[in-house]
């Protein structure tokens, strides 16, 4: 008798948990994933970057810049070095496809209102490079550019400096900035 | 009988552990704020962000607490799985980094990038605004330098293009299925990408708001942990921002369409109320409200989206 009462207490416990596993499983809850705010610091790290299913990235760097350098007068022009560099996780990821144009909105846009009614100074309008329309860059090169800032004469007085942006690239693999090499740098405006 | 019992009792605790939800991963610590009501349709969404004075030196070298608006895209009222964010990074040396990424569920689309410096944390606001028109999804910040420039509303304004994948955007809640928790598909937050909890940091999020054709408006809005930050679905995986609760969170202020978090040690409730006013938005600057982008809507170039 009290081997019949055990035996029906397990079949019901197994049951009840049975039943619970069945309703979990088959319901919509089941899977929960999450959406990562990824920096530089996750897309360039191979194995928090495999977990999101990023293959590799085109980094950019400014190499030997100083801060204190990056002058210019109004009218002038200022060049400022760049490179793109592609790293690649996978092995059948052999090249990345980056293009570069300033003037679209793909690549980024900014600019400066300098009064509540006045129109917007588009900072694109000024930056160019030498190189444009759609590069390959192979898995591991870098490639070097020139980013070339040119200040008009007649740039508002109430611009005092721009931010150096890499603006104008997008590419069929996540950009990423080296942080390190682009900290606090801008172009003052002088005159 | 004692053999069958004790299979019994092997077979339970095998589906126990069906029952236990999985570790994540690489899940990072969240709080935000979430507009509550009836899910709508919009093709714009609006949030801002101030940081307040705090000690950075005390924040490690590369960890970032980043203000990010998340938002789910959809057609009609059905989620695509693609989620838009919106993200102001700051770091220790007190620059602020803006990047709009996007994500089908939780993988990032070929245009997750982190472009541009866009101020410090000394700025008065960073006002981040998404709009779609079915074929490119317009992120835009404005950031305000000073007090006095967002009295003149006088802003920098930075613009960055993705490939849009449906037709709109979702705002307000709903639940997928009778099982399924609360997808919460409008959200504005504080993200890092580990916890930061060497110093009571703080940061202002207000006027999440979404466009109906007239105006913004926004709805109550109630607290979500990044445990219960579900923000859309794909069949029956469902996605949550962040993934982790940022333990110590707590809001420390709160008014009408705005909270304040701070890392005080003592974490927000699920679902907490921040305020409970609906209505519609008024500010002191106009230009990220304007019905129109300055740079207007332009065709998706070739070669972008591709995978």
């Amino acid at each position: 008798m009290r081997q019949k009462f055990r035996l029906g207490m397990a079949i019901s416990v197994f049951a009840v948990i049975a039943t619970l596993a069945c309703v979990y499983l088959w319901a919509p809850q089941m899977q929960v994933k999450d959406v990562p705010f990824l920096g530089p610091g996750q897309i360039c790290d191979p194995e928090i970057a495999a977990q999101y299913g990023v293959k590799g990235y085109v980094e950019i760097i400014y190499p030997l810049v100083s801060p204190d350098l990056l002058s210019v007068d109004r009218g002038g022009e200022i060049n400022i070095d760049i490179l793109l560099r592609f790293v690649s996780y996978a092995p059948e990821l052999t090249e990345a496809r980056v293009s570069i144009d300033p003037k679209s909105p793909f690549g980024g846009t900014y600019g400066k209102y300098c009064s509540n009614n006045g129109t917007e100074i588009i900072f694109n309008d000024f930056i160019s490079y030498n190189a444009s329309g759609s590069i390959t860059i192979k898995a591991g090169e870098t490639m070097a550019l020139t980013m070339s800032m040119r200040i008009p004469e007649d740039l508002p007085k109430c611009i005092s400096a721009i931010p150096v942006a890499a603006i104008g690239f997008w590419a069929d693999v996540p950009m990423t900035v080296d942080l390190e090499s682009a900290c606090g740098m801008e172009v003052a405006i002088r005159g | 009988v004692g053999k069958v019992e004790r299979i019994l009792m092997m077979l339970s605790m095998v589906l126990i552990l069906l029952l236990v939800p999985s570790t994540r991963v690489n899940a990072a610590p969240y709080v935000a704020g979430y507009l509550r009501g009836n899910v709508v349709t919009t093709t714009k969404v609006l949030g801002a962000f101030s940081y307040g004075d705090f000690d950075l030196g005390s924040v490690p070298s590369g960890e970032f607490l980043a203000g990010v608006t998340s938002v789910a895209g959809a057609n009609g009222l059905t989620p695509s799985g693609w989620v838009y964010q919106n993200g102001i990074a700051l770091f220790n040396t007190g620059e602020v980094w803006w990047s709009p990424q996007e994500y089908y569920g939780d993988t990032p689309g070929p245009y997750h990038v982190w472009p541009v410096p866009v101020g410090d944390n000394t700025y008065a606001a960073f006002y981040v605004r998404m709009s779609t028109d079915g074929g490119t999804v317009t992120n835009e910040l404005w950031a305000y330098p000073t007090v006095q420039d967002l009295l003149d509303d006088n802003p920098v304004h930075y613009q960055w293009s993705l490939p849009a994948h449906e037709a709109n955007f979702l705002v307000g809640r709903q639940k997928p299925g009778l099982f399924a928790p609360y997808i919460k598909h409008f959200q504005v937050g504080v993200e890092s990408n580990v916890a930061i909890t060497e110093t009571d940091w703080s940061v202002d999020c207000f006027e999440p708001c979404w466009y109906d054709g007239a105006h913004w408006r926004y709805y109550p809005g109630y607290a979500c942990r990044g445990t219960s930050s579900h923000i859309t679905w794909i069949g029956w995986t469902q996605y949550c921002v962040g993934g982790e609760v940022y333990t110590g969170v707590d809001k420390t202020s709160s008014d009408v369409d705005a909270v304040g978090w701070e890392y005080t040690g003592t974490t927000v409730g699920d679902d907490a109320l921040l305020w409970s006013e609906s209505g519609t938005v008024s500010d002191i600057v106009s230009k990220p409200y304007a019905s129109s982008s300055k740079w207007g809507w332009l065709p998706v170039p070739s070669g972008v989206g591709r995978q």
